[in-house]
């Protein structure tokens, strides 16, 4: 009985990945870039990523978003060609390409048709190892970004997110905007991008992930060719800091011209791959994991109250958060409030029954698998868990660690995260 | 195509093992597709995909991938809020979360989410759908979840109650989000109370209360019969195998006469004119709205999708180029196109500040009348195809995207034409996209969103 039990986890790991997927082939190029390849035959689609270790705590405090103005320029034009000729030049061969940050890294990625692939790497290279930054392009995409800035900030889960963060991690980098603030954007200068640029973006923080219907040795080629110059730097130093643990729960309240009320309940949680952090990806699917999860039973099936609870979880390098996201009637925000906390006190004083925790695990298992079926998601994944430091066989440990976690466990674990809690709310301007 | 509206309490905004990212969406455009590589590649290839309709009716297509290790189901009902009772608007989308919510002591949702499966529905204007993607093992047991939720025949009260907030909440959620506010006003603007088209999904507030089980019932009772129903299955599942499957869940379902649907062709050119709302924002929100190709003009279709891709998407996006980059008045473009049973609309936006509104009025004006008169540069046109081409490939590259496609063109019209599109895209000329222009000339609605108190 135990064995089939643990048999089926595994058998869901199964899920998702194709049978003519390759394993990843990992190499260090001699300036100190780490390529990884993943062949697959069942598409014509290739991927490539390219992630850097460079974190929101890299920027000062009063120039936040300047990681990201630096990536939306480095798409817009290198010494030799503009920004408009290399998209469409990408585009004529059927590919997409974007910039993005996150708190702990930034990435371009793109997404192209594979006899494109070659273009797309060159294109791609170009721009993280050549841009131009030039004084007109700085200057438009300031204005975009500042614009951009705000508009995140009209999006209610956005601005109650930011608002749970900055109450959650105080001057933490982790309570920063990643897309920084419109006032912080507007003091960024073009020698503040060029200098920050040539600092931090270096080979031997980067990633380059490559998943699709390309072979490892056109992959090497191709990278070895257009990434072999690039600078090597240093690599990131550990600098993010400790997040101090919270003295008292927080509320952050803001008003907005919205017609519900949207919170954010959570706390601080474990890092990438602590001692708890698969216990609290399984405390996040019983919660708030499929439509048999509590929260959706509870707030939206038994109480009416809901159409939107949700449980997140995000995989950080520093401590990271959980948190529960609804949306509701100014007037229910009391009662699910208080029905959240009585879900989240249930989970430290009660072990969760074997059946429950059994199909919180296999969803875990299945969403997983789902979520990495697009050789997007793919290349995302192998560079990320690499810069973590999680090496090669991060997917295998991971369904074993979650098919592993006890009732016993939940409840712990549970009990350790729920002493202060975070609650932001941005209401209804009255 | 994508714009499905799905329930959003099992859309998780933050994957379990991602960081929080604010990503910038790859945008594919309405355009419904898949495509492989701009040259030879074949996606959705005609050779892969089987069907059959069983002797009541209903329609069984598979889309076979031996390598996928998933299986992707859709069942699909060709009833969506077009089908309301006119005087019930919203009796469509309230019967798929009755159907989908009401769980029961076997629940069929935690059967699926219990060997690793993900289960949702969604109403569209043209039909509804129930998915579940599961190991493919699982399949028989998919199929026999969906058909326990999709074959439910009785109402529970309070489940119905609870719905119906549930729904009012769902569409309050929609109204703060101005892109969907402005798609629904313009639907509204554009079809009016002649067409079906132009009542909201959602129903709004006093319809949706009229709605008793009752009413469900017999809208059941009329739409969900096997001769109006397909099952899609896409990813490792061989034919044979789930017709078995499909036969033993909706092979004993009797069929039944669906009733004629009597809609008026949507007027071409529309009938101008302007509609105004006010809503508390920060930006304007500006719509030219025009009535575009249904799926049974599928020439034009692609066609107009080919248009919208030269409109806004990437790096070739014309109204980008003028409108954002040239003259920095919008702070975003873009193009909503879906193509439907009947003409469909075909939506150019863009967001700005209230002061320019005129001119990007002007702008948009100014920019479908070029493509009225001048001629296309060839590079441009053989760009936009390869990105229109590669965007199906990349919408399409899972057993769920496939599954989802096939079933959208099963539904209004035939899953032939998901394997079709491609080699129509290929096959477009300077002259289509000078042909489908008449369809673009001429005013269009005008559908704005204002900010509160800012007036004209």
């Amino acid at each position: 009985m135990i064995r089939a039990l643990l048999l089926v986890p595994a058998a869901l790991l199964l899920l998702g990945s194709s049978l003519d997927a390759a394993p990843a082939q990992r190499i260090t190029l001699p300036n100190g870039l780490r390529v990884i390849v993943e062949p697959n035959w069942s598409t014509d689609i290739v991927a490539i990523e390219l992630l850097l270790d460079v974190s929101a705590a890299d920027e000062p405090a009063e120039k936040s978003g300047l990681r990201y103005l630096v990536q939306r320029l480095l798409l817009r034009g290198t010494k030799e060609e503009s920004g408009q000729s290399m998209g469409r030049r990408l585009a004529a061969v059927g590919g997409v390409v974007d910039a993005t940050v996150g708190l702990d890294y930034v990435e371009i990625y793109a997404l192209v048709p594979a006899e494109g692939f070659e273009v797309a790497l060159e294109l791609l290279a170009a721009a993280a190892c050549d841009p131009a930054f030039a004084p007109e392009e700085v200057r438009r995409q300031k204005v975009d970004a500042q614009e951009l800035a705000r508009a995140a900030r009209e999006e209610p889960f956005q601005e109650t997110y930011l608002a749970f963060r900055e109450g959650l991690y105080g001057d933490h980098p982790y309570g920063r905007a990643t897309l920084g603030m419109p006032s912080t954007l507007s003091s960024i200068t073009r020698d503040d991008i060029v200098s920050f640029y040539r600092e931090h973006y270096v080979a031997r923080r980067a990633v380059l992930a490559i998943c699709g219907g390309v072979g490892k040795g056109r992959v090497l080629r191709a990278a070895r060719d257009l990434f072999g110059e690039w600078r090597s730097g240093a690599a990131a130093l550990d600098r993010a800091g400790a997040v101090s643990a919270l003295q008292c729960s927080v509320l952050v309240a803001r008003e907005r011209p919205l017609r519900r009320t949207h919170l954010i309940l959570g706390f601080l949680a474990p890092a990438a791959d602590e001692s708890e952090y698969y216990a609290v990806h399984v405390l996040d699917s019983i919660l708030g994991g499929g439509a048999g999860a509590r929260l959706p039973r509870k707030l939206r099936e038994e109480l009416g109250l809901v159409y939107h609870v949700s449980s997140f979880y995000p995989t950080l390098a520093a401590d990271s958060h959980f948190g529960i996201y609804a949306a509701t009637e100014a007037e229910h925000l009391e009662t699910v409030k208080r029905a959240l906390l009585v879900l989240l006190t249930d989970l430290a004083s009660d072990p969760v029954p074997e059946e429950e925790l059994e199909r919180a695990k296999h969803y875990l298992l299945g969403s997983y698998a789902l979520s990495h079926q697009r050789m997007k998601d793919q290349a995302y994944s192998l560079a990320w868990y690499e810069t973590l430091g999680l090496g090669d066989n991060f997917e295998d440990r991971y369904k074993a660690s979650v098919g592993a976690v006890t009732p016993g466990q939940v409840q712990e674990t549970a009990q350790s995260l729920l002493r202060r809690f975070v609650l932001a709310v941005t209401m209804p301007t009255v | 195509m994508s714009t499905q509206i799905t329930r959003g309490c099992r859309t998780r905004r933050l994957g379990t093992a991602r960081g929080v990212l604010p990503r910038v969406a790859l945008v594919v455009l309405c355009a419904v597709g898949i495509v492989s590589a701009p040259g030879e590649g074949v996606v959705l290839d005609p050779r892969t995909i089987q069907s059959e309709t069983l002797h009541n009716g209903l329609r069984v297509v598979v889309c076979e991938d031996a390598a996928a290790r998933v299986a992707a189901v859709n069942v699909i009902v060709r009833a969506g809020s077009a089908d309301d009772p006119p005087d019930r608007p919203g009796t469509a989308h309230l019967l798929e979360h009755v159907l989908w919510a009401s769980g029961g002591k076997d629940d069929p949702r935690l059967r699926i989410e219990r060997v690793g499966g993900v289960m949702n529905a969604g109403t569209l204007r043209d039909f509804t759908r129930f998915h579940a993607t599961v190991p493919s093992r699982d399949l028989r047991l998919a199929v026999e979840a969906l058909g326990d939720v999709v074959l439910r025949a009785d109402f529970d009260e309070g489940i119905v109650a609870r719905e119906q907030s549930i729904v009012l909440e769902e569409a309050a959620a929609r109204s703060d989000d101005p892109r969907a506010a402005l798609n629904d006003l313009a639907f509204e603007a554009v079809y009016g109370s002649v067409h079906p088209y132009g009542r909201p999904i959602h129903g709004n507030l006093d319809e949706i209360a009229r709605v008793d089980p009752a009413k469900l019932a017999l809208f059941h009772s009329i739409w969900y019969v096997p001769n109006n129903m397909a099952v899609i299955v896409a990813g490792d599942a061989p034919f044979e195998a789930v017709r078995a499957v499909v036969t033993s869940v909706f092979g004993a379902l009797p069929p039944a006469a669906v009733p004629e649907r009597a809609w008026p062709t949507p007027t071409r050119p529309p009938p101008g004119g302007e509609r105004v709302v006010e809503m508390p924002l920060d930006k304007a929100y500006v719509m030219a709205a025009y009535v575009g190709p249904s799926i049974s003009e599928p020439d034009e279709g692609c066609a107009s999708d080919l248009l919208a891709t030269l409109l806004a998407h990437g790096p070739i996006a014309r109204l980008n180029s003028e409108l954002r980059e040239e003259r920095e008045l919008a702070a975003a473009v873009g193009v909503d196109f879906l193509t439907q049973r009947d003409r469909a609309l075909f939506g150019v936006w863009a967001v700005c500040e209230p002061e320019d509104i005129p001119a990007v009025e002007d702008a948009i004006r100014a920019e479908m009348r070029s493509l009225q008169t001048d001629p296309l540069p060839g590079p441009e046109f053989a760009t936009a195809k390869c990105l229109l081409s590669a965007g199906y490939a990349f919408a399409n590259e899972t057993p769920t995207d496939r599954a989802t496609t096939v079933g959208f063109y099963e539904a209004i019209h035939s899953y032939r034409a998901a394997s079709y599109y491609l080699s129509r895209v290929r096959a477009l000329t300077r002259f289509d996209l000078l042909r489908i222009m008449p369809w673009y000339a001429g005013d269009p609605v005008w559908v704005v969103l204002r900010p509160e108190g800012d007036l004209r």
